[in-house]
């Protein structure tokens, strides 16, 4: 099996000037390698240094040490802490997706639009790709009378089932997700995690966020476990095995 | 030189940008900037509007500008605009003269060539973008006229065309701007930047000093005909939602200089210089 991304010996500190130039360390040393088509379970308390792990990734957080090659379909092995931005930027749009913990979308676009954008972007004709839009809130649960409307009104679990779906929908690569299955009930739940499985038997490589013992079991390949900046591969016993 | 494929290569490519007013001695770029939070030459007195002002923009990609009243973004915009004449450095632009040429030191028929053809700009003020003694369709005939077309006609249904597209009732065509309300003069002033389908457009604070709900009317807009069209754009604003809903890319500006440029998702959530980060903790 070949490397998606390597990470390696990555560190991250905030530098707060308006704080008077407090330093605060997110994370430290980070190494782990990611095979192609591999979902990775991250977990860890709140503070611990997961999200923004996902934002370093991501280019969201500039890394202030250390090295990420990601082996990218357009450029090849590519260190992620160094590409332009306009290759960060192409990447971004055509191989990797991250789908926040929040829903965080262009004001007054209707949810529908939403979650087709991707596949409007690739070209793909407007009303075929809003059907698609469509099949997919419906099997998320989202009702029907929602689909027109603007996602910034809704409650959190339906912005949530939006912000899956968009990020689903568009088949990346790679995906980086930040508790998809929050505030979603047990059935929507399954939903979700089979469309996670759905894209990981297309190839997709994933690295996921969550708090949920039930989500990490079904969905994570290994699992790396964060304390205070520091991460750590957690040994699976066996899977399923509850 | 490698060859890239064409979506990696720059539209407009600008090094070392400057706009100095007064008499400007060998260490007033030096000792100006950030870094003494002036902009004004401690030995000369002469006011560094802009300088070293470097970057790309691709085609496609909109980039905007941040900073505080005096950071130099209007300036910026309007030195390529060729509204203002830059006092050095140089600027290049893919579709002119296969971006060859350092467009500052270019004829003024040449400027006002790029300017009618190539280039769109929209200002916060309706009245610097519109001619008032010219009714709503006048205006984007003006922008034809320039660019060589004079086939009445046509010009008429292309002006319909585009107040259609931009909201503005067709019926009002023939009506002066001053009869509009300012979002419409916004719109109208969209329409004649647009008008001649230029690569690439410069949006001047657009929506500061309109109404909430008016301002999002003009961004959904912007955002739809650069989605459109494929418009490069560079979108100055003091406003980091504007910057946040319209743009890939920012440059932060403070005393003439970039002080940080990133994507902008980084600049509004890991912002390193101390000024971005002044400025996005306050964002409400």
């Amino acid at each position: 099996m070949s490397a998606i991304l390597e990470v390696k010996n990555i560190r991250k500190n905030f530098l707060l000037h308006i704080l008077n130039d407090k330093e605060i360390e997110a994370l430290d040393d980070v190494s782990f390698t990611q095979n192609e088509g591999e979902i990775i379970g991250l977990t860890g308390k709140s503070g611990s240094g997961k999200s923004s792990l996902m934002k370093c990734i991501y280019r969201t957080y500039l890394c202030s040490e250390g090295e990420m090659i990601y082996n990218s379909d357009i450029y090849g092995e590519i260190d992620l802490i160094k590409a332009t931005e306009h290759q960060i930027l192409r990447i971004r749009r055509e191989e990797m997706t991250y789908c926040s913990q929040f829903l965080s979308v262009i004001p007054r676009v209707p949810a529908v639009e939403v979650v087709a954008g991707r596949l409007i972007h690739e070209g793909i004709d407007f009303n075929e790709a809003l059907e698609r839009a469509r099949d997919r809130l419906d099997n998320l649960g989202l009702p029907r009378e929602l689909w027109d409307a603007f996602p910034s009104t809704f409650s959190g679990g339906e912005q949530q089932r939006v912000n899956v779906a968009r990020a689903i929908l568009g088949k990346p690569r790679y995906l980086l997700i930040d508790e998809p299955t929050a505030s979603l009930d047990p059935k929507t739940k399954d939903v979700v995690i089979d469309m996670i499985l759905g894209l990981k038997d297309v190839g997709t490589s994933v690295v996921l966020i969550t708090h949920d013992k039930y989500a990490l079991e079904r969905m994570s390949d290994r699992r790396f476990h964060l304390a205070s900046g520091r991460l750590e591969e957690v040994e699976v016993a066996s899977t399923l095995a509850l | 030189m490698v060859s890239l494929p064409k979506d990696e290569q720059w539209l407009l490519r600008v090094r070392g940008l400057q706009k100095i007013y007064g008499d400007p001695c060998s260490n007033t770029v030096q000792y100006t900037g950030p870094k003494y939070g002036s902009n004004i030459c401690p030995e000369t007195d002469a006011i560094v509007a802009c300088a070293e002002v470097d970057f790309d923009l691709y085609p496609g990609e909109v980039l905007g500008v941040v900073g505080e009243s005096g950071s130099g973004k209007s300036t910026l915009v309007q030195l390529l605009y060729f509204d203002n004449e830059a006092t050095g450095g140089e600027v290049y632009f893919r579709d002119f003269e296969g971006g060859e040429t350092n467009l500052l030191t270019i004829s003024n028929q040449k400027k006002r060539y790029l300017r009618n053809h190539l280039m769109g700009m929209v200002y916060q003020n309706p009245r610097d973008g519109l001619n008032f003694r010219f009714s709503a369709g006048g205006n984007i005939a003006e922008k034809l006229l320039m660019a060589g077309n004079f086939h009445v006609g046509s010009i008429r249904d292309r002006a319909s065309n585009l107040l259609d597209k931009t909201e503005v009732p067709v019926k009002r065509m023939d009506s002066m701007p001053s009869h509009f309300s300012g979002g419409m003069q916004q719109r109208v002033q969209i329409s004649k930047a647009i008008a001649n389908n230029p690569p690439l457009v410069f949006l001047d604070e657009v929506t500061t000093g309109l109404d909430v709900s008016v301002q999002a009317k003009v961004l959904d807009l912007i955002r739809g005909l650069q989605q459109e069209l494929g418009i490069s754009m560079i979108v100055v604003s003091h406003d980091l939602s504007v910057i946040r809903m319209l743009t890939d890319r920012t440059m932060v500006m403070k005393n003439g200089r970039i002080v940080e440029a990133g994507l902008t998702d980084q600049i509004l959530q890991d912002p390193q210089h101390a000024y971005t980060q002044l400025l996005v903790s306050s964002l409400l």
